[in-house]
């Protein structure tokens, strides 16, 4: 019988094994239980900054894409400025350009006025005999509550919501007054008008924010930190083609008027409008050249949209600056944070705002960043 | 009746394969955990990647090309087309270094470089209405056959 029991050399090899097992299970423990909170909070960062970034240039690249809505000269794109870089989403504006304004069309009503609105507040008398209106039971496709814009070729639009529709008058009517009482011609199109930007929440922190052309603020990312846009326009003013043939046909924006068709708000001479000016019969633009960049295009400041030239003309009650017309380019720069603030160290140059994770950097958390561009109308 | 070899304790080998087996399972965690964060860094380096190739294929496309109004071709020197092979190569005004939200480094990259963007154009037909974009974004620093992160493409028209 062998009843000795262990060596104490036996004790202690087996009692280092088990110290060595246990500092590496302990080890690993703490390390897998840190990845474990790290990883998912990493994750949804990535997520929330992809999300915004493609929620962002989605809404830009449907707007920028403009709509066939047009008799094949005129179009939406070339009538109405889609995309409006703002300096402030709902505050005082600022410096540089922190929000956007997208208008975009969507699958509904499509039409045409028949007559000549009788005012600014009255319906809009839709031509349902002929194409483009749509043939369903509702006007042109137009039915209550519906957003749409009213545009001509002069640079008026006014955006509306429909507040009645009348199947056996082929009339719409806008829930408030207009700014202009539109022509004969002028085109009705459902459409889509959000303003994108950051909204403040109670706690500090910003979300990326829809606002829709009713008012409804829809959020849409969290723990954005920073989004910066930056607007290229087309340096060079539009040229006029085909003038010898006719009015001719800008390469981008209002194209010009019959030679000598009348200004109906008798603002401008004669074959001229807000962005066309007329030497004899010859037509041209109104708009300045800037210094072209490397890729044609010239880097648009605020100022640049706020000059003028004004469309339809200044004083109008919502006149825009044609330049908006230039623009072909956004650039995007999203910051996200991560939300918790037990994985944000210091403020500085990698946490925007500062968190309560102090020096302890495995448990960090980065702000992340991403850029991208976006090509408007083509 | 005692069974004596009942009562002999472990033997050291013993210890040792039980030692063996918990380690060989403690460094199978540990090795998913490590390749859970590698997949979790290579899903965001593909995110980027994806995007800082959509932006250069934006910009490019937002690049006025058209006819004069005489009309003949206007060339627009950054859409000319590139020499072979710029997608396996650097070669000079047809990649750019990024950084790590994806936004192109201006001038040599010092260590503020994570990624490399290559992008090729070439001509379909004769390359006069319409040329062919690729645009590839690599893991900075992208040794020869590193495969791209992310590659995308689109054609261009010239517009009227």
């Amino acid at each position: 019988m062998n009843a000795r029991g262990f060596t104490l050399v036996e004790l202690l090899i087996a009692s280092i094994l088990t110290l060595l097992v246990v500092a590496a299970s302990l080890a690993l423990a703490a390390s897998a239980r840190q990845s474990f909170a790290v990883e998912p909070a990493a994750l949804d960062t990535v997520r929330r900054l992809r999300e915004g970034t493609e929620a962002l240039a989605g809404a830009l690249t449907g707007a920028g894409g403009g709509h066939p809505a047009g008799d094949g000269v005129s179009s939406l794109a070339s009538s109405v400025p889609l995309v409006r870089p703002l300096t402030s989403l709902t505050g005082v504006p600022g410096v540089r350009f922190t929000a956007i304004w997208t208008l975009r069309a969507t699958d509904g009503g499509l039409g045409r006025l028949a007559s000549p609105q009788p005012g600014p507040a009255g319906s809009l008398t839709l031509d349902r005999a002929s194409s483009p209106c749509a043939l369903t039971t509702a006007v042109c496709g137009f039915d209550v509550g519906d957003t749409a814009v009213v545009f001509d070729e002069r640079g008026h639009f006014d955006v509306l919501q429909v507040a009645e529709v009348s199947d056996v008058l082929s009339r719409v009517t806008p829930a408030a007054p207009l700014s202009y009482a539109y022509g004969v011609g002028a085109w009705v199109l459902a459409v889509r008008v959000d303003r994108f930007g950051l909204v403040r929440q109670a706690d500090g922190s910003q979300t990326l924010t829809r606002i829709t052309w009713a008012g409804a603020r829809e959020p849409m990312v969290d723990g954005v930190v920073e989004l910066e846009i930056r607007a290229w326009g087309r340096a060079l003013p539009p040229e006029v083609r085909d003038a010898a043939l006719g009015p001719g046909l800008a390469q981008y924006g209002l194209h010009p008027p019959e030679p000598l068709q009348p200004d109906p708000d008798s603002v401008f001479a004669d074959g001229a409008h807000c962005m066309v000016a007329r030497t004899g019969t010859a037509p041209s633009s109104r708009l300045v050249p800037y210094e072209p960049g490397a890729e044609g295009l010239a880097l648009l400041e605020p100022v640049d949209l706020s000059d003028g030239p004004w469309c339809p003309y200044d004083g109008w009650s919502g006149a825009y600056d044609a330049d908006l017309f230039r623009l072909s380019r956004i650039d995007l720069r999203l910051r996200v944070e991560v939300q918790s603030a037990e994985f944000r160290g210091p403020a500085g140059r990698l946490f925007t705002r500062g968190g309560t994770a102090s020096r302890n950097a495995p448990r960090w958390v980065l702000d992340r960043t991403l850029e991208t561009s976006v090509a408007l109308g083509r | 009746m005692n069974n004596p070899h009942a009562e002999r304790g472990t033997t050291i080998v013993e210890a040792l394969v039980a030692a063996s087996l918990l380690i060989t399972m403690v460094g199978g965690v540990a090795y998913l955990i490590l390749q859970s964060h590698r997949f979790a860094v290579r899903a965001e380096q593909m995110t980027v990647a994806t995007i800082a190739a959509s932006a250069r294929l934006e910009r490019l496309r937002a690049v006025p090309w058209e006819y004069d109004l005489a009309g003949s071709e206007r060339e627009a020197p950054a859409l000319e087309m590139s020499p072979p092979g710029a997608l396996e190569r650097n070669v000079d005004g047809f990649h750019e270094s990024l950084d790590s939200a994806g936004g192109p480094l201006v001038g040599p990259p010092i260590g503020g470089a994570a990624y490399l963007r290559r992008w090729a154009i070439v001509p379909i037909d004769d390359g006069a209405s319409a040329r062919a974009i690729e645009v590839c974004v690599f893991a900075w620093p992208a040794s020869g056959m590193a495969p791209p992160l992310a590659c995308l493409a689109s054609v261009r028209t010239r517009q009227p």
